[in-house]
């Protein structure tokens, strides 16, 4: 692809999700859960721009304010993820022998975990509901971002002017504060950006599954597992919500592909 | 370190990371607010009765007691009954993978068969319209949840044209053979296509990470062609990665289990344990969460041993 086009995609679609999240905030066309028995099913109109669900409800309401629970919870989640997965693995890097493996043994313990499985669990404790999704999501992500953070702390702590810092008495905050968070931080965006993908899918499959966002709050994964009960009536209405996940998704899997092209200049050279 | 001692340690590993993740599974689900013993009993149940079962089911004894007896039976294969149906877990499981294992399996190797040809194309095609157009369709693939592609194929294949069915699965189970194979057509391609979209990327960058080697340049340059040199020198090393994926397909495959026989509404052990879930059975939840963990670990201790005899470094450190 040509330089730089995955980047500005990535970015124009993460945009448009972001600026539904924003409208849902201030201006949505209908009421999202004004019931209206007499537009069921609707097709799309002047009025009803992505037509009406079952109840009368208008989808395009209902896809902007999905928007919002879906972002907030990967955006949570995302946050937990990169605290929990920092921290693990730089300490996985800089501490001693046995607290080292410790860790990594920890880290591959929830790697094989599906983050799933995991809200399948919170959810059968606690019952279904954003936070549970949000934790369990945060959870699953963090083993990921720790394995990355890990590999990248130690080659960054076998450089020659780490060791050199090291040697003339940097205290290991120190050594965390100005040599390693800054030189992780392009890795860092890339990697937040990829767990963003993840953490949108993992939230619509979660309220898909019932486990996730409870009603009567819009989310895009519940739109379309209600709609799946009226596809004999009208299969259009299925459409929206699953387009909207997969705009999400690619977008955030776009900005982090191009913020690693543009960051990454080892993957410009040509192949033999 | 020796194959054998490798091979060891790695089973010692997969071992204690089954019975740590168990343990957590037990730690998190005793946390369950309200007590086994009332919710089995409902609302209406005396203190006595309440207290006689507490007794009967030794939720008396402290937490570790009560793992350190799950965790015996379990090393016998008894995972304990259900707490409503009084059925024993593992006869569950097994009645239910009739559903599960064909839909995981034919779809785990459909996947692999369509994605590793198609990921080697599309790095050899890098940066030429073809190979472009198939990573991009590739990064689409991703982006569609499953459920969606679920739904879709549900519309044009049930709804449109009723060729195949929308969902469910025969009463007799394999004994009505063709009408238990109609059922699943539709499940498979929806689980194959989100696999394959993930591991055409995934053997894609592999391929293309072994052809920047310098070996391989090295090979073209003494004359051979991009595939003779791949062939000749770059299969080992590209399948390394392909091997390592297969441990890490094995999670997305379990969570898609279950949102596919959610999506077609097949009894399989995915169906199983969201109902378990919602009726809070606590132990055909806590038996069906670790055997697919010990389906994870058994897959990665497998993947560990093909790995070190592909590279034999990997044994060394």
């Amino acid at each position: 692809m040509i330089r730089g086009t995955t980047l500005k995609i990535g970015i124009a679609l993460v945009a448009l999700v972001f600026g539904m999240t924003i409208m849902s905030f201030v201006w949505t066309p209908y009421d999202p859960l004004a019931i209206d028995a007499e537009q069921s099913l609707e097709s799309i109109s002047m009025e009803h721009p992505l037509g009406t669900d079952m109840l009368g409800r208008d989808v395009l309401s209902n896809v902007i304010m999905g928007a919002r629970s879906t972002l907030l919870v990967a955006a949570l989640s995302v946050a937990i993820a990169m605290v929990i997965g920092v921290f693990a693995g730089i300490a996985g890097a800089l501490f001693g022998r046995r607290a080292r493996s410790i860790l990594v043994f920890a880290i591959d313990i929830v790697l094989a975990l599906p983050g799933v499985l995991v809200a399948i669990v919170l959810a059968a404790v606690y019952g279904p509901s954003t936070v549970t999704a949000t934790m369990a999501i945060g959870v699953a992500l963090s083993a990921a971002v720790a394995q990355v953070t890990r590999r990248a702390a130690l080659t960054v702590l076998s450089q020659d002017y780490v060791l050199a810092a090291i040697a003339a008495g940097s205290s290991r905050l120190r050594i965390v504060l100005r040599h390693i968070l800054p030189n992780l931080r392009a890795n860092l965006l890339i990697q937040a950006s990829g767990a963003g993908a993840i953490a949108i899918l993992a939230e619509s499959t979660l309220s898909y599954l019932g486990l996730g966002t409870v009603p009567p709050t819009p989310s895009w994964g519940r739109m379309l597992a209600e709609s799946q009960q009226f596809l004999i009536l009208d299969p259009v209405v299925a459409l929206w919500p699953g387009l909207f996940i997969a705009i999400a998704v690619l977008g955030f899997n776009l900005l982090g592909d191009g913020l690693r092209e543009a960051l990454d200049p080892s993957l410009d050279t040509e192949l033999p | 370190m020796s194959f054998a001692r490798y091979v060891l340690r790695r089973f010692t590993l997969a071992l204690v990371s089954l019975v740590v993740a168990s343990a957590l599974i037990f730690a998190m689900l005793r946390l369950l607010p309200g007590d086994i013993a009332e919710t089995k009993l409902g609302v209406g149940a005396t203190p006595e009765a309440v207290a006689q079962l507490r007794e009967e089911l030794g939720l008396n004894r402290s937490a570790v007691a009560q793992y350190g007896e799950w965790l015996t039976n379990a090393a016998t294969g008894d995972l304990g009954k259900s707490l409503i149906s009084e059925v024993s877990v593992s006869s569950e499981l097994a009645s239910k993978s009739q559903v599960t294992l064909p839909l995981v399996l034919t779809s785990a190797l459909l996947s692999l068969i369509l994605a590793l040809p198609l990921g080697l194309f599309a790095a050899l095609r890098n940066r030429r319209p073809d190979g472009t157009a198939l990573s991009i369709t590739s990064q689409l693939g991703m982006a569609i949840p499953s459920f969606w592609v679920g739904v879709i194929l549900i519309t044009i294949f049930a709804v449109n044209r009723e060729l195949l069915p929308a969902g469910g699965f025969p009463e007799g189970g394999w004994s009505e053979t063709p009408e238990a194979v109609r059922s699943l057509i539709l499940p498979i391609a929806t689980l194959t296509i989100a696999q394959s979209a993930v591991l055409i990327r995934f053997a894609r960058s592999s391929a293309l990470e072994t052809l920047n080697q310098d070996f391989l340049r090295t090979a073209r340059a003494t004359g051979l062609t991009r595939i003779q040199a791949l062939r000749i020198h770059g299969l080992r090393s590209a399948l390394i990665p392909v091997v390592s994926v297969l441990g890490i397909q094995v999670s997305t495959l379990i969570v898609g289990a279950i949102v596919v026989e959610s999506v077609f509404a097949l009894p399989g052990i995915g169906q199983m344990l969201l109902q378990d879930v919602a009726i809070r059975d606590f132990n055909k939840v806590m038996g069906t969460l670790v055997v697919a963990m010990g389906v994870v670990f058994v897959v990665s201790f497998i993947t560990d041993l093909i790995i070190g005899l592909l590279d034999p470094r990997t044994v060394k450190r």
